[in-house]
């Protein structure tokens, strides 16, 4: 039988034989436990709220298997519900790239616009709604994660060095080629068909509107397929927050978890954006939410994080499809709006903390 | 006894089989989808304003619901709605469903019996078929009164069509009679933030002016397909001609003045360099007007050519 033995900081969960023991810290379990009662709170309003009036009895019919009509089945299983779990599983998806790239850089600005990832899709995706009109719109993700991922290559490649990988100029080659690709971007909806080009914006500001099943399922797998690597890379993520030096010091695989880090970062952004195209500050935020609601170890920061990104872009998209019906405000309009007043106070709040 | 029923079941088939295959058409969609519509739709949501929901109006159907635009601190309106029908979300039963994206809810509150949509809409495609038939326009490929012909034939308005195009050829025919067109030039063009803006061949006003057989610069001649084409101030002589339409946007508060503002704004002084200019041959049309694409808009138009262009002395080219 588990044991679970508390200290005043720390839960400490140990195996029947004492084989396993976990050291969980006290603060950090009861912060995710309210963001995951917080998470299903605004899933249960997601499912309440919308253009087409359901009361309550109707909505807990629908959802006990009951058809009260086709077309609240409809609203109910094929339009609210996938779209509240694309919203947050985007949202995690975007955090824990963000929390990725920000470990690998050592650089708390970092996030998956910084190495093009989003520029990437984004060319991608104009470049195929302004140029190619005729590509059909099922293929946008492809084309997406196509572009995200070859940007994110160029980088790696253009960085890399026999003597070593360099965090900075990684970085500076990171925005060198995301401002490129954003000015050829720019320059294809300022000379494009206007129509077209205000299809592309619409893409552009990030919206979860379109979110399907498939998506979720898609999304699943993704996630399913990454985050254990993202937790299995913890230990060296902790050690490598000394420094790479320090870390190879340690005995830790730096140059493996740096790629595996990069990879796993790259393909999060990649399969978020595919999908929902580019959803700005989530994957620069989360962490540093995470980080001021509860110190902890690398493996529940994660969790941590990649709650706080669920959270963020589902009240996003919930105020942005319900606030201003039948207006629908891109997830990502929201996520900007939220998010930079939000990383102002928390830059403040450390600065006051680091006077004191 | 026991075959009357069977019989009087036989009996009803036979005689409302036909009535139901008139019911619906089936009909292939942009995206190459095969679609079941309603022969006489009743209840339709338009997620496209200018291309859609405005032909609608003309063609006699006014749909439940529609896409419309979301100017700085205005209500929601249909383009051109007011200007060319009449009808806008203020005066009349039809929803606002949303821009860009349409809302999907607000869509399947309404309880459509047909959707059209456009390549240009990013409310699912998919989503939208889950509510009723729905049928996508590639707008972006397609000729403007291309797609009006296609919502008259997704409709069952195509009666209705024809008496429009009737019209529309005793217009022409009119212009045809008071001048020569293949003896006169003529170009439009639109300036925009120091750039000049040009087309092949410019919405409906352009359209009123090919069709009805006037000469073009060689300059607009070459401009393949019909995108629009950027140019500078250096280029302006090559866009002369005998009359030359100049558009200005209304809905956005913009006047003849401020046109040639944005004229000036390309080449100080463009005025004296174009011959059209110097001799008063410029033509003023409300951009709402110059480029709907629908019959009420050609009617307006072919009355501007007739009036401003047909009938008045002017210079010619090159005099």
């Amino acid at each position: 039988m588990n044991t679970l033995a508390r200290s005043e900081r720390h839960w400490v969960l140990r195996s029947r034989t004492e084989r396993i023991a976990l050291r969980l810290p006290a603060r950090g379990i009861i912060a995710i436990g309210l963001l995951v009662a917080l998470q299903l709170a605004i899933l249960s309003l997601s499912l309440t709220l919308g253009s087409y009036e359901i009361d309550l009895p109707t909505l807990m019919a629908t959802l006990s298997g009951t058809t009260v009509s086709a077309a609240i089945d409809n609203v109910i299983w094929q339009f609210r519900l996938p779209r509240a779990l694309v919203a947050a599983l985007v949202g995690a998806m975007m955090a824990l790239s963000g929390a990725a790239m920000q470990n690998v850089t050592r650089n708390g600005l970092a996030d998956p616009s910084l190495i093009g990832i989003s520029q990437g899709a984004a060319l991608a995706v104009v470049a195929a709604i302004v140029v190619f009109p005729q590509i059909e719109h099922g293929l946008r993700p492809v084309i997406a994660f196509g572009g995200a991922l070859g940007v994110a290559a160029l980088v790696q490649a253009l960085s890399y060095q026999k003597r070593g990988n360099s965090t900075i100029r990684f970085i500076l080659l990171g925005i060198g080629v995301s401002a490129f690709i954003s000015s050829i971007t720019s320059a294809m909806l300022t000379y494009g068909d206007i129509d077209r080009a205000i299809s592309a914006l619409s893409w552009l500001a990030g919206s979860v509107n379109a979110a399907t099943w498939s998506d979720v399922h898609v999304l699943t797998l993704w996630c399913l397929a990454l985050a254990p690597v993202i937790l299995a890379l913890s230990r060296v993520m902790s050690v490598m927050r000394m420094g790479e030096g320090t870390a190879i010091g340690l005995g830790a695989p730096v140059k493996w978890a740096r790629y595996g880090l990069i990879a796993v970062g790259v393909g999060f952004a990649a399969a978020a954006t595919a999908l929902v195209g580019p959803l700005g500050f989530v994957g620069l935020i989360a962490p540093h939410a995470a980080r001021r609601i509860a110190r902890s170890g690398v493996g529940v920061h994660a969790i941590l994080t990649a709650l706080c990104g669920a959270v963020l872009v589902s009240v996003a998209d919930l105020v942005g499809r319900a606030a201003f019906a039948p207006i629908q405000l891109p997830a990502g309009l929201i996520t900007s709006i939220i998010g930079v007043p939000v990383f102002i106070y928390l830059l403040q709040r450390a600065a006051a903390k680091s006077h004191l | 006894m026991t075959f009357k029923p069977f019989l009087a079941a036989l009996a009803t088939a036979l005689v409302a089989g036909p009535a139901l295959a008139q019911d619906s058409q089936v009909l292939t969609d942009g995206t190459g989808t095969e679609i079941t519509v309603p022969a006489d739709p009743q209840r339709v949501v338009s997620l496209h304003d200018t291309s859609l929901t405005v032909a609608l109006l003309e063609l006699g159907i006014v749909p439940v619901g529609s896409h419309g635009r979301t100017p700085e601190n205005a209500q929601p309106n249909i383009r051109s709605g007011k200007l060319i029908t009449g009808y806008d979300f203020d005066n009349s039963a039809i929803e606002f469903v949303g821009n860009l994206p349409a809302d999907v809810e607000a869509v399947a509150a309404l309880e459509p019996d047909l959707i059209l949509t456009t390549d240009w809409q990013t409310a699912d495609v998919g989503q939208l078929r889950s509510i009723a038939p729905t049928y996508v326009f590639p707008i972006s490929t397609m000729d403007d009164f291309e797609v009006y012909r296609t919502v008259a034939e997704v409709t069952g308005t195509t009666d209705e069509l024809e008496k429009l195009e009737a019209r529309y050829g005793a217009q022409l025919d009119m212009i045809d009679a008071l001048v020569t067109p293949q003896d006169i030039t003529v170009s439009v063009i639109q300036a925009n933030a120091g750039e000049l803006h040009v087309w092949n061949t410019y919405g409906s006003l352009g359209k009123v002016l090919r069709d009805a057989g006037f000469a073009f610069p060689a300059a607009i001649d070459a401009i393949e397909g019909n995108e629009r084409q950027i140019f500078s101030g250096e280029s302006y002589p090559d866009f002369d001609a005998d009359f030359i339409f100049v558009t200005y946007a209304v809905e956005r508060g913009e006047t003849p003045a401020m046109a040639r503002a944005a004229l000036d704004e390309v080449l100080p002084g463009w005025c004296e360099v174009m011959h059209a200019c110097r001799n008063g041959q410029i033509v003023y049309v409300p951009r709402e007007i110059a480029s709907s694409a629908t019959y009420d808009s050609l009617t307006a138009l072919t009355q501007i050519v007739a009036s401003h262009v047909a009938g008045r002395d002017y210079v010619a080219l090159g005099q």
